[in-house]
């Protein structure tokens, strides 16, 4: 698709901003939607859902509904419950050091991440509009230049393609850092958000198992009800432990995870950055040669 | 006309102004050669201007100091003139105020064409720096006072190399002076750079923060660009009003530049007048080559103004692009500092570093943006004004010549009623009154030759100093795009390694 865009000179430049634009916002939309996939793919339970494998290999369309209105409103009530409950239950000091320690450390990194994203964010918008206004300036100077056909329009012209050209380097500096280095802030501020939540249930768990215990040595005490008593708290003692297991498991996968995907952004970022700085250099140094020759 | 006649229609001229004290007596013009000193018109000589010419000091009211001041002494240099003394050419052309020996107009004028080929020979050395502001006084009577330093080997300064102090006002009375001198004969003198009520009232109450410091540093910037275009032009590095500018310790205060001193207010309302003034002017325009130009300037104005206000966009988006830069740098410290896994969160930390030597990078790349590419194009509108004052005077003399043809006529028109009616007495005055405006429609067109003469040059030189001052400042400008870019590559040169590592 990139060719033809490079081919067409003729087109205004509004609509060949909006192609490039909808590219960027494309190739987005297709990464996160790459990164998605593949962590259901790796993961051992969710893999086995038959929903993802329908997803995969219907080869027709699937007609998927949007939550109506009933089940919006249930999972507001839920974020509700949850946010409150939140509250609660990590007042609780965990027994675990290893659950105590992840939940110090995912609290601060949340925010952290949470900061350093919104802030991400406002840079590679203002690396735009530097973009949008060397568009602006090559438009003017192309103004300039098709005043008449002295040596100084001609040398105008030279200079508003120069622009034309280290603009479209600079808003796909622009796009790359969104997608390498925002794009990967704002899934790990979710990601950081999910595990927190991942705690939370875990937690809420734990209160429930500690609940149950005092709940059977009441009920041990009075001696009523105690049969009862012991399946809840057993029912409870086995929620507690699965998800204990299964949460430390996710916990070290979500570290390995992050690790690699840092890794892989970072170096990436740093390739792109590099390809297009030397890109620009090479168009400057090149344009500078053909004006100062003339001079 | 071939070079002689020119020079003696000119020489014609001059002496006809300085004989031109009153409308009531005339004297047809001849070649004296008695030696015109300042004093021969007595200490305090009448102003040399056109006659008719109440309305004209008020058009042309910008100067504040009139020959009848004693301010006007100090001003008139006490240096003998060498033989060739480059003075000349203001005279021979008339300014409104010089009147100074004038010994062998000949070679005077061989040397005024000399000197200007030198210009165009590049051989032109002179060179200006503004530095050093300073604050002096307190309170709101504080002003700046910037050192100009001058190094030059032209012989008409004293010395190699001086500088001076001068404050802000300064400036605007040399630029007064000069534009009241030359611009209504055609000459396109550089404007200075513009006042600033809020900027200044700033630095007077004390504020030493960063927008004070930045604002001092651009009009630093713009008065030695100011003067550095003065100095380039021939005939104004002649003038001697520029001279003292640039070489006496001490100067007489420009009060009246002051924007609301009484000749301030009057500069204002002779604004509003001019602008009244042009759109009743009809002028005839018999030279295509104006209107043409006309147009070109008018196009050229439009186009500048809208790629200074795109570069004054980009200026303002960089700045915030490095604000950003600088927070996201932060922000990435503290999440490299939380992070538990130490080869990423050293990695996060080296991040943190190159974004932060980026947004240094981009605020330098800011101060370019402003001091070497938005500044040019605000100092060319500004120069494209001036230029259109210039055409403005033009039309002006232009209309005076046709007023003068109208008046004549009815003089004759007088005259040929007397004739009739058989009076003697008032036909001597009527025949005088139009030989009288007989000379002034000479006068008139000889005026409006040589004023159109100048401008086609001025605007020759104005057009090759341009292409000049473009080119150089534009190439300026890619240069340091260029050194922004080779900064971007070592930069992340540096930290790709860094990244790869995280294990």
């Amino acid at each position: 698709m990139t060719t033809t865009f490079t081919e067409i000179k003729h087109l205004p430049t509004l609509a060949l901003l909006v192609c490039c634009e909808y590219l960027a916002i494309f190739k987005k939309t297709v990464a996160m939607h790459e990164v998605f996939l593949c962590r259901v793919a790796a993961h051992p339970i969710l893999r086995k859902d038959l929903n993802f494998h329908v997803f995969l290999e219907y080869n027709q369309d699937l007609s998927v509904r949007g939550k109506n209105k009933k089940e919006k409103l249930e999972d507001f009530f839920k974020n509700m419950v949850k946010s409150a409950d939140g509250v609660i239950v990590s007042g609780v000091k965990d027994v675990d050091d290893f659950f105590e320690h992840e939940r110090t450390f995912l609290v601060e990194y949340h925010n952290r991440v949470k900061d350093a994203s919104a802030k991400s964010d406002k840079m590679t918008r203002s690396h735009k509009n530097v973009a949008d206004d060397y568009n602006r300036i090559g438009s003017s100077l192309y103004a300039l230049g098709t005043q008449d056909s002295t040596d100084i329009c001609k040398f105008f012209l030279k200079v508003s393609e120069l622009f034309d050209k280290t603009r479209k380097i600079e808003a796909r500096v622009s796009a790359d850092e969104d997608l390498k280095l925002s794009d990967l802030l704002k899934y790990y501020l979710r990601e950081s958000q999910a595990a927190k939540d991942l705690l939370y249930r875990r937690s809420r768990s734990l209160v429930d198992y500690e609940n149950a215990n005092k709940a059977l040595d009441k009920a041990r005490a009075k001696n009523k009800d105690v049969l009862q008593a012991e399946t809840t708290q057993q029912i409870c003692c086995q929620k507690f432990e699965k998800i204990s297991e299964s949460a430390k498991q996710e916990l070290i996968d979500f570290k390995t995870r992050r690790v690699a995907a840092f890794r892989k952004n970072l170096v990436e970022l740093a390739e792109l950055e590099l390809k297009h700085a030397k890109g620009n250099l090479q168009l400057l140094q090149s344009c500078l040669a053909v004006l100062n020759g003339d001079t | 006309m071939t070079h002689g006649n020119w020079f003696s229609a000119n020489y014609f001229t001059f002496f006809f102004f300085l004989k031109q004290s009153s409308p009531s007596s005339p004297e047809p013009a001849s070649l004296p050669a008695e030696d015109l000193s300042t004093n021969s018109n007595g200490p305090k000589p009448a102003e040399i201007m056109l006659d008719d010419d109440r309305e004209d000091l008020f058009a042309e009211a910008t100067e504040e100091v009139s020959l009848d001041s004693p301010e006007r002494d100090p001003i008139l240099s006490p240096e003998p003139t060498p033989a060739i003394t480059p003075i000349t050419p203001t005279t021979l052309v008339a300014p409104r105020m010089e009147s100074k020996s004038v010994t062998a107009p000949v070679i005077f004028d061989r040397s005024r064409e000399e000197i200007e080929e030198e210009a165009n020979g590049d051989l032109f050395d002179i060179e200006i720096n503004v530095s050093d502001p300073e604050k002096v006084g307190d309170g709101m009577n504080a002003y700046m006072a910037y050192r100009v330093t001058t190094k030059t080997s032209l012989s008409m300064f004293h010395k190699n190399e001086f500088s001076v102090k001068r404050r802000f006002s300064d400036f605007l009375g040399l630029h007064s002076k000069l534009a009241t001198k030359y611009m209504h004969i055609g000459y396109i003198v550089p404007p200075a750079p513009e006042k600033s009520i809020v900027g200044m009232t700033k630095v007077k109450v004390g504020k030493e923060d960063s927008s004070s410091t930045e604002f001092v540093e651009k009009r630093r910037a713009a008065l030695e660009r100011y003067l550095q275009r003065t100095v380039k032009h021939p005939t104004l590095l002649q003038d001697p009003d520029l001279r003292q500018f640039l070489e006496s310790s001490e100067l007489p205060r420009a009060v009246n530049t002051q924007a609301l001193s009484g000749a301030g207010i009057l500069r204002m309302v002779n604004k509003a007048a001019d602008a009244v003034n042009k759109m009743t002017i009809k002028m005839n325009e018999s030279d295509a080559w104006f209107e043409e130009k006309q147009q070109q300037f008018e196009n050229l104005d439009q186009q500048l103004r809208k790629l200074h206000a795109s570069v004054e966009a980009l200026v303002c988006h960089r700045k915030e692009l490095s604000a950003n830069t600088a927070a996201f740098a932060k922000s990435a410290a503290m999440l490299g500092n939380s992070e538990d896994h130490t080869a990423l969160s050293r990695a996060l930390s080296q991040l943190a570093e190159v974004e932060e030597k980026i947004d240094q990078l981009h605020q330098e790349q800011a101060f370019a943006d402003f001091y070497v590419f938005s500044e040019l194009l605000g100092d060319y509108i500004r120069l494209i004004a001036a230029v259109k004052g210039v055409f403005d005077h033009r039309m002006k003399c232009w209309q005076k010549w046709q007023d003068a043809q109208v008046t004549l006529q009815k003089k004759r028109e007088a005259e040929a009623k007397l004739q009739l009616a058989n009076k003697p007495d008032k036909l001597q005055q009527a025949k005088d009154e139009i030989k009288e405006w007989e000379t002034k429609v000479q006068q008139g067109e000889k005026d409006f030759e040589q004023i159109s003469k100048t401008i086609r040059k001025e605007v020759g030189r104005f057009e090759k100093e341009r292409v000049k001052d473009f080119k150089t400042v534009i190439i300026e400008y890619l240069e340091s795009l260029v050194q922004t870019q080779q900064q971007l590559i070592k930069y992340w040169e540096a930290f790709l390694p860094e990244a790869k590592a995280i294990a």
